[in-house]
């Protein structure tokens, strides 16, 4: 959990590079906090490799509080039998708060397996640009990209860009992403139990974003 | 693997050169939306890696197979204090997609079963020499823009004198002289290859900053 609740002109960089040998079961969280007044810059990038056998997992929270500007750009490497399970939550919540996050996997092995889950929300004028790029170059592999954004009042921007790529003709990669509003039925359903439509709003983007 | 089939020879690579307006035309890149781009096929490092591992001479597949794996090398610590136990070797089938890619977008090419560089790739040293060079080139043009701009911006300044022209101008000759190079065959129309260098700066930049805080 890393927290910079009085952010002012901050800056944090990371350059880091992952190795994760074989059978190894590696799991990394990073939790964020950068205070309410968006005066934070986050850019962090990393390489990660993921040797035969292995299971790594990524985990980035940025949901509470205000993001400032984060540009995280994570490049992972899946060896044979690897898996990789990458999830993103970050919620932009004014016009000072721009997200951008670049998360890519090449499955690099045969049989390696990745699913990379991005979810955001974007508020009063708040900027969100998710990048999922999977790129299959090993036999038999098979990665998804998913991706759920929800944009909230003018002014706010939430894009997708998943970039998925065969290159071996027994991989598999697929995507989905939906961005946008909530769909009515959920709202309904909220609404009927006397909520505002605000109020449903907010459960369902506080239920989208919590961590698993 | 490679596509061997009839279609090979009907695949669509846009043009280069846009002189009328085409559904296919992007505009914010001022290029055909599916012109086939180097940076996302440089997005991968093993691709990276063999293009640099090609830089020295051409070699077989056998030899890129070898020299395409790597240990980490511990860089806040001494060697003898740790000995890394950890390789990655990557697979002949990924290697083959790999350099199929390559092949496919014209980075390099098999020739006598030897993969060569389709285009010019500089170690730093290499560009180190050159700049001298580049410093000339840029010193006479700017003599030549310090002389014209006072002549062009009374020019100018009577068309419009609110409009920034004068960047415009600027732009647009930088375009021409592009353009003009290329006919007289002085440039090769060469892909993007500052991916590469960012790779090598960032590595470099990297290890100074090592040496300089630990």
């Amino acid at each position: 959990m890393l927290r910079f609740p009085k952010a002012n002109g901050l800056i944090h960089k990371m350059f880091g590079h992952f190795y994760i040998g074989r059978n190894c079961n590696f799991t990394y969280s990073e939790t964020h906090y950068h205070g309410e007044n968006s005066g934070a810059l986050v850019a962090p990038v990393g390489y990660m490799y993921v040797g035969e056998n292995s299971i790594f997992e990524n985990n980035f929270n940025l949901t509470r509080g205000t993001p400032g500007k984060v540009k995280i750009m994570i490049d992972i490497y899946a060896m044979k039998n690897s898996v990789i399970k990458s999830n993103i939550r970050a919620f932009g919540k004014c016009k000072k708060d721009s997200v951008r996050i670049r998360d890519s996997v090449f499955l690099e092995g045969e049989s390696a397996r990745s699913v990379i889950k991005m979810k955001a929300a974007a508020k009063d004028g708040g900027e969100v640009l998710m990048y999922g790029i999977t790129e299959g170059n090993a036999p038999n592999c098979n990665g998804h990209v998913e991706c759920n954004e929800i944009v909230l009042g003018k002014g706010s921007i939430c894009r997708a860009r998943p970039f998925i790529r065969a290159i071996d003709p027994s991989s598999s990669v697929s995507h989905e992403a939906s961005l946008g509003r909530f769909p009515q039925k959920w709202l309904d359903e909220l609404k009927a139990k006397g909520l505002t439509e605000e109020e449903a709003t907010q459960i369902l983007i506080e239920a989208m974003l919590q961590e698993e | 693997m490679k596509e061997n089939t009839k279609y090979q020879n009907y695949r669509f690579v846009g043009k280069i050169n846009v002189d009328e307006i085409q559904p296919w035309f992007d505009f914010a890149t001022a290029k055909p939306w599916d012109e086939p781009e180097v940076p996302w096929i440089l997005d991968n490092k093993v691709r990276r890696e063999i293009l640099i591992i090609l830089v020295d001479h051409p070699k077989t597949f056998q030899e890129i197979y070898e020299l395409v794996k790597f240990s980490p090398k511990p860089l806040l610590i001494k060697k003898e204090e740790f000995k890394c136990q950890i390789s990655y070797q990557w697979t002949k089938e990924s290697i083959e997609n790999h350099l199929m890619i390559l092949e496919w977008y014209n980075l390099i090419k098999l020739n006598n079963e030897k993969y060569e560089l389709n285009i010019p790739i500089f170690p730093t040293e290499d560009l180190d020499k050159l700049e001298r060079y580049i410093v000339l080139f840029t010193e006479n043009w700017i003599n030549i823009i310090k002389e014209l701009k006072n002549k062009i911006q009374e020019k100018l300044g009577k068309i419009n004198s609110k409009a920034p022209l004068y960047p415009i101008l600027i732009e647009g000759a930088v375009e021409k002289l592009y353009e003009l190079l290329k006919r007289e065959n002085l440039i090769p129309n060469m892909p993007n290859t500052k991916t590469l260098w960012a790779e090598q700066l960032r590595k470099i930049k990297f290890e100074e900053w090592i040496a300089k805080n630990f």
